[in-house]
């Protein structure tokens, strides 16, 4: 298979299982940086991939997922050493089986302001670092998994689209309540991971299949029936006391059964599942064609936490806004963003389901107090924004740093307007 | 055991947050006023309804601890006296209490640090919770347990805080991660360290002698200390 060959497949593909389950059981002492094996036991890792695509997966993660600058701290490898040695190991045993070896991408391991203090760009940098590294070392394609935070889906997104022109695989882990660790739902996982140019999206990790089963129902609806959808589930539920997951090999397989009404792109497993759990797979999306029928998408926007669909009269708070106001004029030309953020709490307690955002004032750098103001709103409140400008750039720093999939307002219909602005909604 | 696997802990979220605990993270001393506890009260529904309490542990034996350079210091030692495994735990109360005490603070700077304080009292109640199934475990298999120990008592160093949250894989088993600077985020969390004994063991407190704070500490200039009010 070719990687421009990936969404047209007749069958649904199995992806690969568990790396650390594999490199526990081969004796992975704690504190060791498993990536760290692409370089100083390489035979070891390509023939876990060897096992993997022996075993009928055709995308094979190579042994990336923790090769980030803060996760190698203190390392004697650079990133990019240990992404070249991963890619490579990973290739030579997809070759005999034409599967195709995936950057895989994890979490930084920093949590991103507000809730942490790494910053967004600083963040988009550190992706575009490791995707390069993908690219030259001749990643077929790129494998972002198990992320539980939304913003920090979109800098690995971004930092994607704007360093590579391979196939992205996007996935995140939810809990037993259908919200990720940071609050994210499923929906607006869908919808802003499209937006922002995955080609497939998925859920993995966390859980076992019967228990992410109804949440890869949910993100199947919240998408296009074409739009591939995949799952990569734990073997079960970790054990009490430690000793590995739940369920055997057997049990996965008959607990995957289910995912053939969803049409998957895609299936695999995640942690404690083995060679022996994919293999199953072969048989339980025999003969399944990926894609669903298609369904009307009505019109949506989204924070991380709230899921707003625009199908009736929607209230939108609109007092975020300087004109006609001294009061909120001075306030963005001091940078006074608490008197904004009270605008933005009060409406929320008063029942808007979305905020307007404009900060379009004589004497105010309005870029830049966008984007300013965006984070701090972001912050505080949970509901999704509506960015109102004329101003393209303006427009262009808010939504780069937006969290979800919002508005955006106050577009004429001239086409030197629309040619403008629509790029940058796109993207 | 050298050091074992990570484990979930099923935390149930407390009816109510400790208002006395808070008030006294809040800087009441002795009995909080009445305006105090009305603010505290107000702050701690909403901040009470944002928490998602979280928490993983693992068995393991001193001397790999030590090992792996989690353990340092001379208090831990004296804490561990008389055990040779301990418990590692950590404890979040989740992203969305740092949430809703930055939302609380907008335009209410008293409503700010008192979701703050309530936070801190929180996180407190989820570890006291952690540690009463963490005995209940031990009691099951004769065991005893110290006290809790954290990185940044006495001298045991927060520094180690990125080795505790790696052996514990806090990450992905509860969305606990540390920043460049050894701090926890989501802020609220707690890690500690209790010894593990088939005997009856009680730990020990560090003391001030060697305590960060052994010279500016708010208890100390009141001729108290930390563990005693």
């Amino acid at each position: 298979m070719q990687a421009n060959e990936l969404f047209t497949q007749p069958n649904t593909i199995l992806l690969d299982g568990g790396m650390g389950t594999m490199l526990q059981a081969a004796g992975l002492k704690l504190g060791a940086r498993p990536e760290e094996l692409n370089i100083t036991d390489p035979q070891l890792i390509e023939s876990i991939h060897s096992r993997y695509a022996a075993a009928g997966s055709r995308i094979i993660n190579a042994n990336t997922f923790g090769a980030s600058a803060h996760k190698l701290a203190g390392s004697e490898y650079t990133l990019e050493e240990i992404i070249a040695a991963g890619i490579a190991n990973c290739k030579r045993a997809c070759a005999p089986y034409g599967a195709l070896a995936a950057l895989d991408v994890g979490p930084l391991g920093e949590l991103l302001e507000p809730n942490g203090t790494l910053a967004f760009e600083d963040a988009v940098a550190e992706y575009g670092r490791i995707v390069r590294a993908g690219v030259a070392a001749g990643a077929d394609l790129v494998f972002f998994e198990t992320f539980t935070d939304l913003y920090e889906l979109k800098a690995a997104l971004l930092a994607a689209k704007e360093n590579c022109t391979l196939p992205i695989l996007a996935s995140m882990s939810f809990e037993a309540g259908g919200r990720t660790f940071t609050g994210c739902t499923v929906e607006s996982f869908a919808v802003t991971a499209r937006g922002l140019g995955a080609d497939a999206v998925g859920i993995n990790c966390s859980l076992g299949p019967k228990e992410i089963f109804p949440m890869a129902k949910r993100l199947a609806e919240a998408l296009p029936g074409d739009f591939p959808v995949f799952v990569k589930p734990n073997a079960g539920l970790p054990r009490a006391d430690g000793s590995g997951y739940d369920i055997t090999p057997q049990l996965f397989a008959m607990e995957m059964k289910p995912y053939r009404e969803l049409k998957l792109f895609a299936a695999g497993g995640c942690c404690g599942t083995t060679p022996d759990f994919i293999r199953l797979l072969n048989g339980v999306f025999a003969d399944c064609r990926p894609g669903r029928a298609a369904h009307a998408m009505p019109s949506v926007l989204c924070s991380p936490m709230d899921f707003v669909t625009v199908d009736g009269i929607t209230v939108v708070g609109e007092r975020i806004n300087p004109t006609g106001k001294k009061r909120f004029q001075q306030a963005l030309r001091e940078g006074d963003m608490n008197y904004i953020l009270e605008q933005a709490v009060s409406q929320s307690e008063a029942g808007a389901q979305v905020l307007d955002v404009n900060v379009g004032a004589p004497g105010v750098d309005e870029p830049a107090v966008m984007e300013q103001v965006v984070k701090a709103l972001q912050s505080v409140v949970s509901l999704p924004l509506q960015l109102d400008s004329s101003h393209a750039d303006a427009l262009e720093r808010g939504l780069r740093v937006y969290n979800g999939k919002p508005i955006v307002n106050s577009v004429n219909g001239e086409t030197e307007v629309l040619e403008r602005v629509l790029p940058l909604c796109k993207k | 055991m050298p050091i074992g696997p990570s484990r979930p802990l099923n935390l149930a979220k407390p009816e109510s947050i400790d208002i006395r605990q808070a008030a006294r993270y809040f800087g009441a001393r002795g009995e909080a006023d009445s305006a105090t506890l009305t603010l505290l009260e107000q702050c701690a529904a909403p901040l009470l309804a944002a928490a998602t309490p979280r928490a993983v542990w693992l068995e393991a034996d001193v001397e790999s601890l030590a090992q792996v350079g989690i353990l340092k210091g001379e208090d831990i030692f004296r804490h561990l006296e008389g055990c040779s495994e301990a418990l590692l735990l950590a404890v979040t109360v989740g992203p969305g209490v740092d949430g809703q005490i930055r939302r609380a603070g907008v335009g209410d700077i008293a409503a700010g640090v008192a979701s703050d304080a309530l936070g801190s009292a929180l996180a407190e109640q989820a570890a006291d919770a952690a540690e009463a199934e963490l005995r209940q475990w031990a009691a099951g298999q004769d065991r005893y347990l110290t006290g809790r120990f954290s990185p940044g008592y006495g001298d045991w160093p927060i520094g180690v805080q990125p080795l505790v949250a790696a052996a514990l894989d806090t990450a992905r088993r509860a969305g606990l991660c540390v920043t460049e600077n050894d701090l926890m985020t989501p802020r609220k969390s707690v890690t500690a360290l209790l010894g593990l004994s088939d005997h009856p063991v009680k730990g020990r407190l560090a003391g001030c002698g060697h305590c960060v704070l052994n010279t500016r500490c708010e208890y100390r200039k009141r001729g108290k200390t930390c563990a005693s009010e």
